[in-house]
C-alpha cells in the first residue's frame, strides 16, 4: 500500500475509533436501568471499537486487548508507540498501560460516571468493567480514595 | 526458644508516591496529550502503576523476605501536602526493615522528608530514571541510610545483605567458657571486645560455666549437680537420652564406614542434645565451647566424648556451633549459614605454598596423606573434625559420610567423616571478621578435594583453590586462622554486608 493510501486508511480508522465508541456509549446512556448483560454487550463493542479490534474478538483482559490494538496500530503508523510512550515518560508507564488507562478514563467520561479511581483502577477485564459501570450507575457503597 | 538465623526474614515494604494534576494545562513538565492531560486521568494511572510496581517488587525479592502491605499515596500539583500523607507513609514503620520507594519528579521532596521521619533504610526502585541519583545524593548528604542499585537483580543482593545484618542483630549466642569468658587458650584471634560486638552488630551473649554445662550432660543426681548443689538445673533426662538411641542406630546404619562403638556415639549425642536443650532454655541460636581449656580439666576424658559431634550436628540443623571458643568464627558461621541455607564447616586454615616445583607443607600437614593434585598452585587447606552431612543444604538429604573415633587409645569421641573429593569443582565462600571489627574477610574458592577420611583424631581435611594465594594469605593475616566456609558463591552479598556494617571488605 502506498503511503498516501495508508494515511487515508489510518485517518478513516481513527475517525471510526472515535465515532463508534461514542455511539455505543449513547446506547448505554439511553438505558439508565439497563441490565448487566445489556451494558456488557455494548461496552464490549465500545472497547473493541476504541481499540480498532474486530467486533468478534473474544479476549476479555483489557491489557491483552491493548497489546493487540498496539500491534495493529503499529502496522499502520510507526509513530503511534512513540506518542504513547511520550505521554507519561516520568511515570515509566508501558504503552499498553497508558492505552488501558486512556480507555478507563474515556469510559468514565463518556458514560458520565462519578470519579472513583481506587475502584476503577482495579478493573482488569471488560466483564469487570461492565460490573463497575453497573455499580457506578447505581451509586458506590465503597469509599473514594 | 532457638530462633535460627536462617529463618529470619527481612520485612520489605513497597511505597508508591504518585502525582496528579488538578487542572488541564500544558507546559515544560507535561508530556501527554488529549485525555492524558485531563484532571482525573493521573489518579487512575497512579493506581495502575502502583499495582504493577508492587508486582515487580514481589517478583524481584530474594528468599527470606516478607513483603509487607504496599503503601500508596499521591500528591496534587498544588504542592499542598497534608500531614495525613505522611501518616499514611509511616503506617507500619515499626514492622518495616526496608522500604523500596517508587516516586518521581515533583515528589522527591516527599521521599526525602519520609526518609528523615522514618529513619529506616530505603532504596528507590532501580528503574526510576533521575530519582535514584536525586534521592541517593540528598539522603547520603544528610547521613541517612539509602541504597542504590542499577538493576533489580543488583538490589536483590543488597536486600540479602541487609537481611544478614538483621540476622546478626537478632542473634544471641551461648558461650561456655572455663576461665576467660572473652578468649580461650587457643583462639586469641577472637574479638577485642564482646561489648564492641554487641554495640556494632547487635549480637548478644549468654554464658554458662563449662563445668555446669558438663554436669548437666547427665541426669540430675540427688542433691543436685556438684557445681550447683541443691539447685534444680536443666540436666538431660534419662528419657531424653533414651530418645537418642534410634538416632544413633540410624547414623550407624547409614554411615559408609563405622569406626566407633555405639556407646561412644551415644555419649557424643547426649552431649549434643544437652547443648541443644540449653540453647532453647537460654533462647540462643549459636554455641561455642573451648577445646584445650576443657580438655585439660580431664572431664571429657572421664565423660568420654569430644565436642566435635556437638558442632557437627548443630550446624547440620542450621544452628551455628564453633570449635575452640572461637566466637569470631561462630559469628562468621551465623552469617554463612543464614545466607546459604547450608551447614558451615570450620577448621584450621593454612596456606599450601608451591615453591620451586614442590608443595611446602606446614608442620601439621606433613602427617597427612595428600591427594595427588596435578595443579598445585593457589591451594588452601582446612581441617577440624567437625564435618557435616549437610554441606549441600540443611534441608536436603544427608550426603554420604563415615563415623570415626577421636581418641586414639580409648576410642571415644564420635566424629563425622566426609570425603571432599566428591565435591571437586564446588565453589565455596569463606568469611571471618577482623578482631577489631574493622574488616570483613570474604573469600572465594573452589574445592579441589580432601583426605584422611579414615583417620582418627582431629583430622579429615578439605583442600580448595583460591584465585590468588598471596592475596588470600595477606587478607587472612588480618582476621585469624579459622576461616569458616559454606558451599556456594555468596561473596557479593557478604561484601555488601561488610559495607553496610561500615567495614573494609577484604574480598579475595
Amino acid at each position: 500500500m502506498e503511503i498516501g493510501e495508508r494515511r487515508k486508511l489510518v485517518a478513516r480508522l481513527l475517525a471510526a475509533s472515535k465515532k463508534e465508541p461514542l455511539a455505543e456509549a449513547e446506547v448505554i446512556n439511553s438505558e439508565p436501568d439497563a441490565s448487566f448483560i445489556f451494558v456488557e454487550e455494548h461496552l464490549r463493542q465500545y472497547v473493541l471499537a476504541k481499540y480498532m479490534l474486530p467486533p468478534d474478538c473474544k479476549k476479555d483482559n483489557i491489557l491483552a486487548l491493548a497489546r493487540l490494538s498496539l500491534e495493529i496500530t503499529l502496522q499502520l503508523d510507526e509513530n503511534a508507540l512513540r506518542e504513547l510512550d511520550q505521554a507519561t515518560p516520568c511515570n515509566h508507564a508501558k504503552s499498553e498501560t497508558t492505552k488501558k488507562v486512556l480507555l478507563l478514563y474515556a469510559v468514565q467520561r463518556d458514560l458520565h460516571l462519578p470519579e472513583n479511581p481506587a475502584q476503577l483502577s482495579k478493573v482488569k477485564t471488560v466483564t469487570e468493567l461492565a460490573q463497575y459501570v453497573c455499580e457506578a450507575r447505581r451509586g458506590f457503597t465503597g469509599k473514594n480514595s | 526458644m532457638i530462633k535460627r538465623g536462617l529463618d529470619i526474614e527481612l520485612n520489605v515494604r513497597p511505597v508508591y508516591i504518585g502525582l496528579y494534576h488538578e487542572e488541564y494545562y500544558e507546559g515544560p513538565c507535561r508530556f501527554g496529550s488529549g485525555d492524558a492531560l485531563q484532571p482525573g486521568f493521573d489518579q487512575i494511572m497512579n493506581r495502575q502503576l502502583s499495582e504493577q510496581f508492587a508486582e515487580t517488587v514481589k517478583n524481584a525479592m530474594p528468599e527470606k523476605v516478607k513483603l509487607l502491605e504496599p503503601i500508596f499515596v499521591e500528591r496534587p500539583d498544588s504542592w499542598i501536602t497534608g500531614e495525613n500523607l505522611y501518616e499514611t507513609l509511616l503506617e507500619g514503620s515499626a514492622e518495616t526493615d526496608f522500604y523500596i520507594v517508587n516516586s518521581g519528579i515533583g515528589r522527591s521532596g516527599i521521599t526525602l522528608e519520609f526518609a528523615q521521619r522514618v529513619r529506616k533504610p530505603l532504596a528507590i526502585a532501580p528503574d526510576r530514571c533521575c530519582e535514584v541519583p536525586i534521592i541517593n545524593a540528598a539522603l547520603r548528604a544528610r547521613g541517612l541510610e539509602v541504597y542504590a542499585a542499577r538493576t533489580w537483580k543488583e538490589l536483590k543482593k543488597t536486600i540479602t545483605a541487609l537481611r544478614l545484618r538483621k540476622v546478626l542483630n537478632s542473634t544471641q549466642l551461648l558461650l561456655a567458657p572455663r576461665m576467660d569468658s572473652h578468649a580461650s587458650m587457643s583462639a586469641p584471634d577472637t574479638f577485642l571486645s564482646l561489648d564492641q560486638v554487641t554495640d556494632k552488630l547487635g549480637v548478644r551473649f549468654r554464658y554458662i560455666n563449662i563445668h555446669e554445662l558438663l554436669d548437666q550432660m547427665q541426669p540430675l543426681p540427688e542433691g543436685g549437680n556438684y557445681t550447683t548443689p541443691g539447685r534444680k538445673t536443666n540436666n538431660i533426662t534419662a528419657e531424653e537420652i533414651a530418645a537418642l538411641e534410634p538416632i544413633a542406630d540410624r547414623m550407624l546404619a547409614e554411615a559408609q564406614e563405622v569406626h566407633v562403638e555405639k556407646k561412644f556415639l551415644m555419649k557424643s549425642l547426649t552431649a549434643c542434645a544437652t547443648v541443644k536443650k540449653l540453647l532453647d532454655v537460654y533462647d540462643c541460636s549459636g554455641f561455642t565451647m573451648p577445646c584445650p581449656d576443657t580438655c585439660s580439666t580431664r572431664r571429657l576424658n572421664e565423660m568420654q566424648f569430644t565436642p566435635c559431634m556437638i558442632h557437627s550436628l548443630l550446624n547440620e540443623q542450621g544452628i551455628p556451633s564453633a570449635c575452640e571458643y572461637d566466637i569470631n568464627a561462630l559469628l562468621a558461621m551465623v552469617v554463612l549459614e543464614a545466607v546459604s541455607g547450608n551447614a558451615a564447616y570450620m577448621g584450621n586454615t593454612d596456606v599450601v605454598p608451591y615453591e620451586d616445583g614442590e608443595l611446602v607443607l606446614m608442620d601439621g600437614m606433613r602427617a597427612m596423606v595428600f591427594p595427588d593434585i596435578e595443579d598445585k598452585t593457589n591451594l588452601y587447606h582446612t581441617w577440624h573434625s567437625v564435618h557435616s552431612r549437610k554441606l549441600h543444604g540443611i534441608d536436603r538429604e544427608n550426603s554420604p559420610f563415615g563415623l570415626q573415633h577421636f581418641a586414639r587409645d580409648q576410642k571415644f569421641g564420635a566424629v563425622i567423616r566426609y570425603d571432599y573429593n566428591r565435591d571437586a569443582g564446588q565453589v565455596l565462600t569463606a568469611c571471618r571478621f577482623s578482631p577489631d571489627l574493622k574488616k570483613l574477610f570474604v573469600g572465594r574458592g573452589e574445592v579441589v578435594g580432601g583426605g584422611d577420611f579414615d583417620k582418627e583424631n582431629c583430622n579429615n581435611y578439605l583442600i580448595y583453590r583460591v584465585a590468588d594465594q598471596k592475596k588470600y594469605f595477606d587478607a587472612q593475616m588480618q582476621v585469624g586462622t579459622h576461616l569458616p566456609v559454606v558451599y556456594g558463591d555468596f561473596t557479593e552479598e557478604l561484601s555488601i554486608l561488610g559495607e553496610c556494617l561500615g567495614m573494609e571488605v577484604l574480598r579475595v
